[in-house]
């Protein structure tokens, strides 16, 4: 029975997925490796060079209503991937799947998390294994926000069930993959949570040694001798490094400010270490700055954040505009640049900032509408930066 | 030493509720006692159960009652079983028993603690998404087993559960309910049970068999007609459930006790 192990990375993480690729090959021969690449190829790089078998996003499936590429930025669409791969590597005949989540390291052999995929359709990993110490309830309530689960790992197994969640949480992430907290959403994790009650078999392993990561490093004993790492005394066979900046190494993630790496205990410091000297030994250097596919429409205009909600705001009618990436004729780009029904004069893209800005709104209202002179200096002047809209963009309808 | 227990909170504007509860579970499980924990000055008629003093029980100060009942919660569960209890099922007393349980209660007694998620299949967006605010799992229904693992759970549940008494989804808390989505990591015989008919509340609407424990969580016995203030969903074949439900409700005192203050 075969089974497969992937991750998702766009090609600016390049050198991160060589890194859990080729750590999972030195403790998992034979298991095959697959990258799924939310991006495309554009002959930045040589597939066949790496060591992973890239699949890229056009295989996977997406649906093309959805125009995930457009609507979701490059994360939210890498994260979003997700539950698309998996069942692409179930299509394939693979009957388990690993999944890791980027900027991981696979310390061991991951035999246990398979055997636990012999009698359950999908495995977690909860982030805590038991309540903190002394907690002033800052990081349970982080991971009340972010979710029960890491989904930096998840086993899943072929059966309707795994089949059954994976439908599912495609249909949510296709519009629901944005970091919301005040609603419930955390990407694609926090969707997670709801998995034990709706689906069968699934079994939650508290094996501290199936995932580590800076959620759980102040709680958990890290030993590393060599090659081997152990975690409260067990093997530990993936080490998480969600956030981890490599331009500030001694910080163990960005989304905690409070965990230095010296604070973090054990050996844990040496493991963080050793993965920014592997990810720089994989090219990280010049891989990063590789251009990511789905940045800019076709004239090189990168697309703001406000453009990609807009998109999704006009939900099925965007269809008939086509490829959003498009800007020759009658395109969204077009729509953008066209002046909005209601604040004439303004673009429809600007008139969505301003109409997000009542403060902004209150300050040029003027007897006979907007002040466009005064609302053209704000624009350039202040809008431009806080709404991250691109020069491309003229606030004046053509 | 006795094997289980169930056991409720309760203020005295909600001893008609409480009082159909104690009613149905001596109906269909004669055999499990019930120990009440009351916040404020009892009702007048009395309760059919015994009742231990909140403030015997270290409950919160505060304004809101619905702060100092969830946060009681875990403390009388830690209380129960600290008193000799093996196992002890926890319901609000908006529960209504309509049939016997007793698969529940086995497994209550045979598992470290037993939870029911609110959703046990996939609805739609908007319905799970008020979940993820609200907690994956239901607060009105909490089974525990007394191992040490249980009583890790309750003693860090009681003191979150003190410390944030409120309502924050941007900050994650929910009462106490949100605590429980921690429980999956904390508690390794964590029974999530996934029976359609138990503890069904408006959240599960439209149920496809009859629910055997109902939830009338935010029910109001002069509107019948709707399930709850939450949902404008139509009864449809509950229609009969709520209609006996509020029936039983005022013969269980709903007019007299319905508006005595908490304290």
């Amino acid at each position: 029975m075969p089974a497969a192990a992937c991750t998702i990375v766009d090609k600016r993480q390049l050198a991160h997925a060589r890194v859990t690729a080729r750590s999972f090959a030195r403790h998992n021969p034979g298991v095959p490796f697959f990258t799924g690449l939310a991006d495309r190829v554009d002959g930045a790089y040589d597939p066949a060079a790496e060591p992973f078998a890239t699949i890229e996003l056009a295989e996977l499936g997406l649906p093309a209503g959805a125009a995930m590429p457009f609507r979701l930025a490059d994360d939210e669409l890498a994260y979003a991937t997700t539950p698309y791969l998996i069942e692409h590597l179930l299509d394939r005949g693979y009957d388990r799947v690993l999944f890791f989540k980027r900027e991981s390291l696979v310390t061991g052999s991951h035999a246990p998390s398979l055997a636990l995929l012999d009698d359950a359709s999908i495995v977690l990993t909860p982030h805590l294994l038991e309540p903190l110490a002394g907690e002033e309830s800052g990081r349970e309530l982080d991971v009340l926000l972010a979710g029960t689960y890491n989904v930096g790992f998840l086993g899943i197994a072929e059966s309707p069930a795994a089949r059954a969640m994976l439908r599912w949480w495609q249909e949510r992430l296709r519009e629901h993959c944005r970091h919301d907290v005040m609603h419930g959403l955390h990407f694609e994790q926090r969707w997670v949570d709801l998995v034990p009650g709706m689906f069968d078999g699934v079994r939650v392993t508290r094996d501290p040694g199936a995932s580590i990561g800076h959620w759980s490093l102040p709680e958990r004993r890290v030993e590393v001798a060599g090659e081997e790492v152990r975690v409260d005394g067990r093997p530990c066979r993936l080490v998480r490094f969600s956030g981890y900046d490599l331009d500030h190494p001694e910080a163990a993630t960005r989304y905690d400010d409070r965990l230095a790496l010296a604070d973090a205990g054990g050996d844990a410091a040496l493991l963080f270490h050793r993965y920014r000297e592997l990810v720089l030994a994989e090219g990280h250097v010049g891989t990063r700055t590789l251009p990511y596919a789905f940045a800019a429409f076709d004239n090189g205009v990168p697309v703001p954040a406000v453009a990609r909600a807009l998109h999704a705001a006009l939900g099925p009618r965007a269809a008939a505009f086509g490829d959003p990436f498009a800007t020759a004729g009658p395109s969204f780009w077009s729509w953008l640049i066209g002046a909005d029904e209601e604040l004439g004069g303004v673009t429809r893209l600007w008139a969505s900032v301003v109409r997000s800005r009542p403060d902004v709104s209150a300050a040029y209202a003027g007897a006979d509408g907007l002040d466009l002179r005064g609302l053209g200096g704000w624009a350039e002047n202040t809008g431009r930066a806080e709404h991250a809209i691109p020069d491309g963009f003229p606030l004046a309808a053509a | 030493m006795t094997g289980l227990v169930a056991t409720t909170i309760l203020t005295a504007s909600r001893a008609s509720g409480a009082r159909v509860l104690a009613e149905s579970l001596a109906r269909h499980h004669p055999g499990v006692p019930l120990v009440g924990a009351l916040v404020g000055p009892p009702p007048p008629g009395g309760l059919p159960f015994p009742a231990i003093p909140a403030g015997g029980l270290g409950a919160l100060v505060h304004d809101d009652v619905m702060a100092v009942c969830c946060s009681l919660k875990p403390a009388l569960l830690e209380h129960l079983l600290a008193r000799g209890h093996a196992s002890v099922l926890y319901l609000d007393p908006d529960q209504q028993l309509l049939a016997p349980i007793p698969d529940v209660l086995e497994r209550v007694e045979r598992h470290a603690m037993v939870l029911t998620p609110h959703l046990v299949h996939p609805y739609d967006a908007r319905r799970e998404l008020l979940v993820l605010e609200s907690g994956t799992y239901n607060g009105g229904f909490v089974g525990v087993s007394d191992r040490p693992e249980t009583r890790r759970f309750l003693a860090a549940w009681a003191d979150r559960a003190r410390r944030h008494p409120e309502v924050a989804p941007g900050r994650g808390l929910n009462y106490d309910q949100r605590w429980l989505d921690l429980a999956p990591g904390h508690v390794e015989d964590l029974h999530v049970l996934r029976d359609p008919g138990v503890n069904v509340g408006h959240w599960r609407l439209p149920v496809a068999e009859p629910p055997r424990l109902m939830h009338f969580s935010a029910f109001d016995p002069e509107r019948p007609d709707r399930v709850s203030r939450h949902s404008d969903a139509p009864p449809g074949a509950l229609a009969p459930l709520l209609a006996g439900y509020a029936r039983a409700l005022r013969a269980a005192g709903w007019e007299h006790t319905r508006a005595l203050p908490w304290r």
